[in-house]
């Protein structure tokens, strides 16, 4: 498998701050990485670094075989708080080529609309090859959690490198292949049979509640 | 998902409150009318939208893209520079549109200001104008420098501070070039109207200090972090 993201010795600070100490990450074409961390971890810093967004004060990034146009082979997410809140939600998609049906300014959307049009928007089409989506399933109800399950994994089945930041362990567990946990600046691979108990006490909690 | 031009995506973020282009085109209906009532009233109107291009032009980048707004055009590590010029472009768009219909009404109707309007001492205040606004409030929030410039010259005008002599005098030495450039960088209004003779050499200077600074501050959005901040 090809590789298309390497961050290797990523260190980051703001201010006294340290955030990220030799923090490193790689993504190959087909497989979804999850990263998972408290908060305050740095998962987004290391997210925006990778996006070429913000700088590492140390270390590298490598984008690798992302064709040249990188703003249209890489995609970055970072929740629907990003969105700007006076243009329309048709108005957005259509900035991007994609279609939908919302004509309200996205700051009138609920919390969770606005995270479904972000993610509507940013995983349109199939023509990236690197995906970085910063806690994607906050706000979604079942159904659009559903969707998103079912989407990154059709991208990830494509080809596509995915790099995916959450909390909710169950839904990352579904789709991802691979796990790092963001500790004290570092990441460390999260063997799937450490990450399983937890997991399966989360789907039991979820089967109990739906009972309940 | 494509991403559009970096023009149309700006252009589509709503860089300015709907409230200023009213005021704009209102502004620039006025200066129209004056202008075609008496041709050599053509300054009044373009002292007035130079005014409110202090403030449209202050449309502030770091704090929108410090909210992941332009996250889509900025991902990939790519021409950041040329996006951020895009950015200067559209921010200054609406005043130069409506600078350019004064002038134009103005040339059509034969006001003696008008080609200076265009490529003379005139034209070298909008662009000071658009160049320092954007400029200075590349960290603000929206209008931020307008707010502040506004606020330093009616500071200037209250404490009865005259630019006017020490600028009306032709500058005999590179120094004193300088000096006159510095103070058009204050206050460009003075380029506006028959008062003062600046000469073109300061103008000059003040133009080439305009494009300095922008030029500085695309360089330095090329090394800047773009992390995130929350709006609330």
């Amino acid at each position: 498998m090809k590789t298309r993201l390497e961050l290797a010795g990523v260190t980051k600070a703001f201010g006294r701050h340290q955030v990220l100490n030799q923090a490193w990450l790689q993504a190959r074409a087909g497989e979804a990485v999850g990263l998972i961390g408290k908060n305050g971890a740095g998962k987004t810093t290391l997210l925006r670094i990778a996006a070429g967004l913000v700088r590492p004060d140390e270390g590298w990034v490598r984008w690798c075989g992302v064709g040249d146009d990188r703003s249209a082979r890489i995609r970055y997410y970072g929740g629907e708080m990003t969105l700007p809140s006076s243009i329309s939600g048709q108005g957005w998609a259509s900035l991007f080529g994609v279609s939908v049906d919302e004509r309200r300014p996205v700051g009138h959307l609920s919390r969770g609309s606005r995270q479904l049009l972000g993610l509507r928007v940013v995983l349109a089409g199939d023509e990236a090859d690197l995906l970085l989506l910063d806690e994607p399933w906050e706000g979604l109800d079942p159904e659009g959690s559903a969707w998103l399950t079912e989407t990154v994994g059709r991208w990830r089945d494509s080809g596509a490198a995915l790099v995916i930041s959450s909390h909710r362990l169950y839904d990352l567990h579904s789709v991802c292949t691979r796990f790092l946990l963001l500790e004290g600046g570092r990441c460390q691979a999260v063997a799937d049979r450490e990450l399983r108990p937890r997991v399966d006490q989360l789907a039991q909690a979820v089967r109990w509640r739906g009972r309940a | 998902m494509k991403p559009p031009s970096s023009a149309r995506f700006f252009a589509a973020m709503r860089l300015h409150p709907p409230y200023a282009l009213a005021i704009l085109a209102m502004v620039a209906g006025i200066g129209i009318w004056t202008a075609a009532v008496s041709p050599a009233e053509l300054d009044s109107g373009l002292g007035m939208v130079l005014f409110i291009q202090m403030f449209l032009a202050s449309s502030g980048f770091l704090v929108r893209a410090r909210r992941g707004h332009f996250d889509p055009m900025l991902v990939g590590g790519g021409d950041r520079i040329a996006t951020v010029a895009s950015h200067w472009i559209v921010s200054i768009a609406p005043g130069v549109a409506a600078w350019l219909g004064l002038a134009a009404t103005g040339y059509i109707l034969g006001s003696p200001a008008a080609s200076s309007a265009l490529v003379g001492g005139r034209a070298a205040a909008l662009f000071i104008v658009s160049a320092l606004a954007w400029t200075a409030g590349f960290a603000l929030p929206r209008g931020g420098a307008g707010l502040v410039w506004a606020a330093v010259l009616l500071g200037l005008l209250l404490r009865g501070t005259d630019l006017l002599p020490s600028a009306a005098a032709w500058p005999v030495s590179s120094a004193m070039a300088l000096g006159h450039a510095l103070i058009l960088l204050v206050c460009p209004f003075l380029l506006i109207g028959n008062h003062v003779l600046f000469a073109p050499g300061a103008i000059c200077a003040a133009a080439l200090l305009s494009s300095l600074f922008l030029l500085g501050t695309w360089r330095v959005s090329g090394r800047l972090d773009l992390y995130l901040v929350d709006r609330s």
